[in-house]
């Protein structure tokens, strides 16, 4: 009794290890490859939100006080911020991923969902397009909507949070 | 049993979609269109083939006590490395099936033929377990998706078809739609199999995977299942 036990824990921990290995040996070929494609992915997202505002440079040192789910911000020379976000729902399992462009006059000018496992209707809908033209003090008043597979609070937070970094910014406020 | 009729069980006989009825919600899911159909169900059968494969050979290894905690780990390992290979190699698809990919570990017919079929066959056999079931989850998420897909959206593939376009069913690409079709197409399969299938011997309380801790319960469960064969 005592060795079938001992037996059903050897058992057991050996294969959770042998699979954790060849997890970890596809992890280290795939993670490059994935790594390269959300780069190249949030790239071309940038120009999908302010595709007049020319080149973009990447804000190496984010301010510290920063929302969390502010991923990277970037800012072009005519002035525009395209803000890079990574906004979580509260039941969901992964990240949403937001690419959100602010104009020079900060008015929303483009908006595009980049990653989100959860909904299959994920970069059909319309919805997110509603924010465009908005600005800090009126974004909150876009409804919400219920019965869709992912988070319009999520999301409207997200965008609260990409204000919120480019008013540091303009401020001063980074550090 | 014949090889070729292990592998030819699952196309139709025992379809696990029409005839088991497992895998429900990746088959409502994923029957909206037909590239999602034929990826989701590609995605199966690779983890069907390899895990009945794994667990065949650990068959003799595994104590009875942890088999299914083990086939779990074996399962959930297959379906995160083809999840980490479709992100990187095929990530339109990936994006595609989005969490359903992930919840192929939790499919009732990977779990199933693991615990009906892998853990009391050879390896040559599981893997043509795995192959037939596989082929026969995609065929049906495949039929299913055609006509959602054709009647309800005017469309093959992607590609418009002109002269539906005035005649579409919208309903059909909605989830009502997806339990209409499958009904139908179960009714069709019962029909075709004059419904003699779910009362084969493997679909009794021994291939249940509860059957164990099911009986201690109900005594009487074996008998009464036996004479209702009869």
């Amino acid at each position: 009794m005592k060795n079938e036990k001992l037996k059903s824990i050897i058992v057991l921990t050996v294969i959770c290890l042998v699979v954790a290995a060849l997890l970890a040996l596809t992890n280290s070929v795939t993670a490059p490859i994935i790594s390269t494609a959300r780069a190249e992915k949030v790239e071309r997202s940038l120009k999908t939100v302010l595709p007049d505002a020319g080149d973009f440079e990447e804000i190496e040192a984010l301010p510290e006080n920063a929302p969390a789910t502010v991923s990277a911000v970037y800012r072009a020379a005519d002035g525009s911020y395209a803000v890079v976000l990574a906004a979580r729902s509260a039941y969901s399992s992964g990240d949403m991923g937001i690419t959100l462009g602010v104009g020079p006059d900060k008015q929303i000018k483009g908006i595009t969902l980049t990653s989100y496992q959860e909904s299959k209707d994920f970069g059909r809908d319309t919805y997110p397009q509603n924010y465009v033209g908005r600005t800090a003090s009126d974004y909150a008043g876009v409804d919400s909507f219920a019965g869709v597979t992912y988070s319009s609070k999520a999301l409207k937070a997200a965008i609260g949070d990409a204000f919120a970094v480019i008013e540091i910014l303009e401020g001063g406020g980074a550090q | 049993m014949k090889k070729t009729k292990v592998f030819t069980n699952g196309l139709l006989k025992e379809n696990p979609v029409l005839v088991l009825v497992l895998g429900t919600c990746p088959t409502l899911a994923m029957s909206v269109s037909i590239i999602n159909a034929i990826a989701m169900g590609l995605a199966a059968t690779a983890v069907l083939i390899c895990s009945n494969i794994v667990i065949s050979l650990l068959r003799k290894v595994i104590p009875d006590t942890v088999r299914i905690p083990c086939y779990i780990v074996v399962i959930a390992g297959f379906v995160t490395l083809v999840q980490m290979l479709m992100e990187a190699y095929l990530p339109d698809l990936y994006e595609m099936l989005g969490v359903y990919l992930a919840l192929i570990v939790v499919n009732c017919i990977i779990l199933g033929r693991a615990e009906m079929f892998a853990n009391k066959h050879g390896v040559l056999e599981s893997a043509l377990d795995g192959l037939g079931m596989g082929f026969g989850f995609t065929l049906a998420l495949l039929a299913m998706a055609t006509v959602r897909e054709v009647l309800g959206n005017a469309s093959f593939a992607g590609m418009k078809i002109g002269f539906l376009e005035n005649y579409k069913i919208p309903i059909l690409t909605a989830p009502p739609g997806g339990f209409l079709v499958f009904g139908c197409m179960i009714a069709l399969v019962a029909h075709i199999t004059k419904g003699r299938a779910p009362f084969k011997k493997s679909f009794d309380c021994e291939g249940c995977p509860s059957a164990s801790f099911c009986r201690k319960d109900c005594a009487g469960c074996a008998e009464k299942t036996e004479t209702e064969a009869k």
